[in-house]
């Protein structure tokens, strides 16, 4: 029998059949033991991050075209210096100031960037868009279709479930017998985490989640409180909605138990930010930190971070953002260097979608292609993998002509790099992403 | 001890006087006893170490001619001469015990066995002990110390150990069961912790509580009026069968149909009941009620210093405001068309929107949507302010057009009249716009700017008033609208302005998609296509050839018979989201919601910060499906473990005082029947689910009601369990 968590979640319905539990866990994986383990780190930005201010070509030229289109948005300007990276053939581009917590492991060889990428159906040209001659991802540029396609993995439908989560469900096999949530968001339920296999579940960071109310005394009120609650979360109602709410709350007492299971005693390595963003990834650490007593060897976990539409007043806002971001990643690289995970944990960032080139008054607008970053030891870094577009209004890559560029390496291949690094095979990664089979590359080579 | 002996010697020589010695002390000494010349022995007042002396009579002729006696000094030597019983049962036993010579160290001792002795006289003395051994038993009284002794034996019967008692039941609570699932609690004697109860002849799941108390869970499906018999067996060795008690079952009572009629009208018209909402609605009737509401005065929504304080008078106004119909109405409408304080994050920049929604909530969409757009509030936070046309590094903005019409007008597909998809020949939804068509409505939308010194230009931030055209700021191009309409050239930005705003308003798909949200806000996540066409259709035309009349609308909502369906369907209802859950709550609880409130920095966990969306989809999307289901919860979107437990915790607060400054809750009703558990479950039920837990619910909080320890504790228990109750969390 597959043992899905919901299955665990009823075996630990009780007390003692919940150190049962983990004791099962904690037995049963070699693999988690030794150099085994490996896990998918996502960062959300939110909003649609502009991708053209936060990855700025630096070869004369495209820099002369880049700062004539934007205009007053261009970088460097008075808040944002730009830094500079060099790739292995020795093209020079610049990062926003703000990527300043993660620009020193570019150095490191632990970070690339994947250029363009976004969703895609098939290859698609600027010709075939404007002629309507190729099937694109429905609704582009609206927030809510490409925030759930990004996260659903599908360009073409609406799924419900995430392309996080179908990873986790093929790599469930490596994952034994532990029933651990194999796919966490730290930022409320998430598409992205959403498998047929294995349950999403959500944590806010550092929150214990036992009832407040519980504890009275004598002990045998309190525990009959609490046996009440679990009746009452227990019964048929014969309504679907309230089944669906007692489900949820039943969830959360077979989760914190789980979790109030694992040791507490464990310490990080490094302090994280304060911020949501810090904390977030924070929890990720130490839920890495507990593979031993969790028994998992593959973990996908979400992390997000909001802000990103800046139709308005972008620069200093989006500064601001990639600052906070990542600060929060480099900790969070810095300790799974001391945690001695650096080959093992891979960070990797998304976004519904680009932004335009051409600015509107003092921001810019819903685009497409974005660049993003993949960060860890595993990573073949200092490098930048895809093709850099091309600085120019209604040029080869633009959909229209604002600079929303079209993007010359779908998230289908962008993820199935990183699936197969986790370890799926090729059928595996082309049930994960459907339409894989419409791209050539079939990965993009920056994970060893 | 202290007694006397009188010693006499025989001495057959001459002179025959003798000398009398003790341990070779010539007339003795205290310690050892005195001897007098004429023989007398007097023993110690207490008996020396060594007890035996030696007496010796020495002839004073002849030294070396004696005689001697050995004197043993003892305790005075105690006497039992009965016990009172003499005759008792094996087992732990206290004797009085008569006799003579106790002293307060008699130790009294039953077959050898020293048992615990009080001394009450030299005549009485009371033991205590324990034999398990039946027949004779000798009972000796030992007075202890140097020279101990130890009376002759009283020979005492023990006889056999009667069988303990059999269990016996008194009472049980409750004697009487309606159908279903029920928890018994047995009062009597004999219980021990093997004991077993059978209701109706089944072996139930017993607790032992104490000798005197055990409970059972049962459940029953038999006849009203059936009588089910209760016994208690207990285990070997002392296996007996208590007497049977019978319980009844009892008529599940009757749902009381007005009041689920008028609570379930409250729970989707206003926010829930409150006890005099209830009882006016229960007199005057829900038409009578909805009328007087459509015609209420609107309440005051003042402008305040901070957005903490507009956060708390939003809460206030949901809990509070006269006109709950208006204010659940304007919590409708602000779930379609959103403006968040996370943009608009000054009192000025958003108070102004719920000011609009207020106003227009009973009056008619095209006018909301027109006082919306040209809102400042509106216009930062969706920047159709200050767009302009086309110039060489600026186009305008698209956010506003583009999400008026997603998320404010028509929706991605062309939907049919009961709001499901419009599919094409190949069973693909049909899009409602593309790129080009946001591109032309941006267009047309150029031209507005905050009112301003600058009356010909743009002006930056300003929210005293409504934006304002700009003639030279607005592209005059003619432009293409969907479903084939167009602007002609030339035409000023008001112009242009009304004639999208009508494009969308005429629009076939508006109708059934503001009637799906509000249906789903007010009634049902899972409402019938059916339902859905009928407010549709309201929208249209109201009667009187009026489209896009929301009070028509709102009031053919709360009448439709769907939504008046009053016994559940197993889909029907919504789940209550944060707030409205957290305000229903105190509602019915009669308590108060806290204008200057602190705790409403809570809801941030819950997923639904007053006035704070994360995006203009608002807190969740009104197309949110529940996680494994085909069925639609847009609530639960927000509803994680820890999203559920933060909102418990919240109850928590509330109903155990913490929060009463923030939220109250009035608890007199319950503790006033604090003491009865089946009639604080009725009152929980009642005021929570007006009457329709039924028995397994009410059995289950029950149970854990009767584990506390006091009234207080017994009140709280029923609530809370009452308020996390799946049943509490759907408005169904």
């Amino acid at each position: 029998m597959q043992t899905t968590r919901r299955n665990f979640l009823k075996l630990a319905a009780g007390p003692a059949a919940t150190l049962a539990g983990f004791s099962r866990f904690g037995a049963m994986n070699a693999l988690a033991q030794g150099g085994g383990y490996k896990a998918l780190v996502c960062v959300f930005m939110f909003g649609g991050n502009d991708g053209h201010n936060t990855v700025i070509p630096k070869t004369a030229a495209e820099f002369n075209n880049y700062r004539t289109i934007r205009g007053n948005l261009a970088l460097p300007d008075q808040n944002t210096p730009v830094l500079d990276v060099t790739t292995g053939n020795g093209v020079m581009y610049g990062l926003n100031g703000g990527m300043n917590g993660i620009h020193p492991f570019w150095a490191q060889k632990k970070l690339a960037i994947v250029a363009n990428t976004g969703l895609l159906v098939q290859p698609t040209t600027r010709a075939q868009y404007l002629a309507n001659a190729a099937p694109v991802p429905t609704n582009l540029f609206s927030h809510s279709d490409q925030t759930q396609q990004t996260q659903s993995g599908i360009a073409t439908a609406s799924g419900g479930t995430g392309w996080g989560g179908r990873t986790a469900d093929a790599a469930q096999g490596l994952n034994g017998a532990s029933t651990f949530p194999a796919a966490i968001s730290m930022s409320g339920p998430a598409l992205f985490c959403t498998g047929s296999i294995v349950k999403a579940a959500s944590l806010v960071p550092g929150f214990d989640l036992t009832p407040a109310g519980m504890n009275v005394w004598p002990a045998s009120a309190a525990a009959a409180r609490m046996t009440g609650l679990q009746e009452v979360l227990a019964l048929d109602s014969g309504l679907s909605l309230v089944q669906a709410a007692n489900k949820v709350r039943k969830d959360a007492i077979d989760l914190n138990a789980m979790l109030k299971g694992l040791s507490s005693s464990n310490s990080l390595p490094v302090t994280f930010p304060g911020t949501s963003i810090g904390q977030q990834l924070q929890q990720v650490a130490q839920i890495i930190q507990l593979r031993a007593q969790t028994g998992m060897s593959r973990q996908v976990f979400f992390c997000t971070l909001g802000g990103f539409d800046t139709h308005g007043n972008q620069s200093w806002t989006h500064w601001d953002l990639l600052t906070r971001m990542s600060a929060a990643m480099g900790v969070f690289q810095a300790a799974m260097d001391a945690m001695g995970l650096s080959g093992q944990v891979t960070t990797f960032t998304e976004s519904e979608f680009g932004r335009t080139l051409q600015p509107n008054t003092s921001g810019t607008d819903h685009g497409w292609g974005n660049h993003h970053f993949v960060m860890g030891g595993a990573v073949k870094g200092g490098e930048m993998y895809g093709t850099f577009p091309q600085m120019a209004l209604g040029g080869p890559d633009d959909a229209g002509s604002r600079g929303a560029h079209i993007p010359t390496t779908a998230l289908d291949q962008y993820g199935a790099t990183l699936g197969k690094w986790f370890g799926l095979d090729p059928a595996a990664l082309a049930a994960v992403f459907p339409n894989l089979g419409n791209f050539a590359v079939k990965d993009l080579g920056f994970l060893a | 001890m202290g007694a006397t002996r009188q010693l006499s010697a025989y001495v057959s020589v001459s002179p025959n006087t003798i000398v009398w010695s003790v341990n070779g002390i010539n007339g003795g000494n205290s310690t050892y006893g005195t001897i007098s010349a004429s023989g007398l022995y007097a023993a110690p007042a207490a008996a020396p170490p060594d007890n035996v002396v030696t007496v010796r009579a020495t002839s004073t002729a002849f030294a070396a001619k004696f005689g001697s006696a050995s004197i043993a000094i003892t305790q005075k030597v105690p006497w039992v001469w009965s016990t009172n019983p003499s005759s008792f049962p094996a087992g732990t036993v206290t004797l009085n015990v008569n006799g003579a010579a106790f002293v307060p160290t008699t130790i009294i001792k039953a077959g050898g066995q020293a048992w615990a002795t009080t001394y009450v006289s030299p005549t009485s003395l009371k033991a205590t002990g324990t034999v398990n051994a039946t027949g004779p038993l000798a009972i000796t009284a030992t007075n202890p110390g140097n020279g101990a002794v130890t009376s002759q034996p009283f020979m005492a019967t023990v006889t056999a150990p009667p069988p303990p008692a059999p269990p016996t039941i008194s009472s049980i609570n409750p004697s009487s069961v309606q159908a279903g699932a029920f928890s018994l609690t047995i009062l009597g004697s004999g219980f021990v912790a093997g004991s077993q109860v059978s209701i109706g002849g089944q072996a139930a799941a017993t607790t032992y509580v104490s000798a005197s108390q055990l409970t059972a869970p049962g459940s029953t499906n038999a006849a009203v009026g059936t009588l089910i018999p209760v016994t208690v067996a207990n285990p070997a060795p002392n296996a007996a069968t208590s007497n049977a008690f019978s319980i009844k079952v009892a008529a599940t009572p009757a749902p009381n149909v007005s009041k689920i009629k008028a609570g379930r009208f409250l729970e989707q018209a206003a926010f829930g009941p409150t006890p005099a909402e209830m009882d006016k609605i229960l007199q005057m009737g829900t038409d009578a009620w909805l009328d007087q509401q459509l015609t209420m005065a609107e309440t005051p929504i003042p402008v305040p210093a901070s957005m903490g304080e507009a956060r708390g008078q939003y809460l206030n106004r949901l809990a509070h405001a006269p006109d709950q119909v208006r204010q659940k109405t304007i919590w409708a409408l602000g779930q379609i068309i959103v403006v968040s304080s996370n943009k608009n994050n000054y009192p000025a920049e958003y108070v102004p929107y719920l000011q609009i929604l207020s106003k227009h909530a009973f009056g008619n969409y095209r006018a909301l949507l027109r006082e919306i757009a040209t809102s400042p509030q509106m216009g930062k936070y969706l920047d159709m302010a200050n767009s302009i046309k086309p110039g060489p590094t600026s186009q305008p903005n698209e956010n506003f057009v583009r999400e008026l019409k997603q998320l404010f007008t028509i929706g991605l597909y062309q939907l049919n009249p009961d709001g499901s998809n419009a599919l094409d020949g190949q069973g693909k939804p049909i899009p409602t716009y593309s790129q080009n068509d946001i591109r032309q409505f941006a267009l047309a939308a150029t031209g507005w700017t905050y009112p301003g010194a600058n009356a010909t230009g743009i002006n930056w931030e300003n929210f005293s008033g409504p934006l304002q055209p700009r003639p030279t700021l607005h592209d005059t191009t003619a432009k293409t609208l969907l479903n084939g309409a167009t602007l002609p050239p030339g035409q000023t930005p008001d112009q242009d302005l009304d004639g999208f705003l009508d494009n969308l308003f005429l629009h076939p798909n508006t109708a059934p998609f503001v009637a799906t949200r509000l249906v789903r806000a007010f009634a049902s996540s899972n409402a019938s296509p059916a339902f859905i066409q009928r407010v549709a259709a309201v929208f249209v035309n109201n009667g009187a050839n009026v489209r896009g009349d929301l009070k028509a609308v709102v009031k053919a909502i709360l009448t439709d018979p769907e939504a008046r369906q009053d016994t559940a369907t197993p889909n029907q209802g919504r789940l209550k989201d944060p707030i409205y859950q957290t305000i229903a709550l105190t509602r019915a609880l009669n308590g108060q919601v806290s204008a200057s409130n602190q705790r409403v920095y809570l809801f941030v966990g819950m997923g639904q910060m007053p006035l704070t969306p994360n995006s203009v989809f608002g807190f969740y999307s009104p197309m949110y499906r529940i996680p494994g289901s085909a069925l639609f919860g847009p609530e639960f979107q927000i509803y994680s473990p820890t999203e559920a437990v933060l909102r418990g915790n919240l109850f928590q607060e509330i109903l155990s005082g913490y929060a009463a400054g923030d939220f109250s809750a009035d608890l007199t009703p319950f503790q006033a029947v604090a003491g009865n558990t089946a009639q604080l479950v009725d009152a929980v039920d009642d005021v929570l689910t007006y009457g329709r837990m039924g028995s397994p619910l009410r059995a289950a909080i029950a149970k854990a009601v009767d584990a506390q320890n006091d009234n207080s504790q017994r009140v709280f228990t029923a609530l809370y369990l009452g308020a996390l109750s799946g049943q509490y969390a759907v408005q169904y």
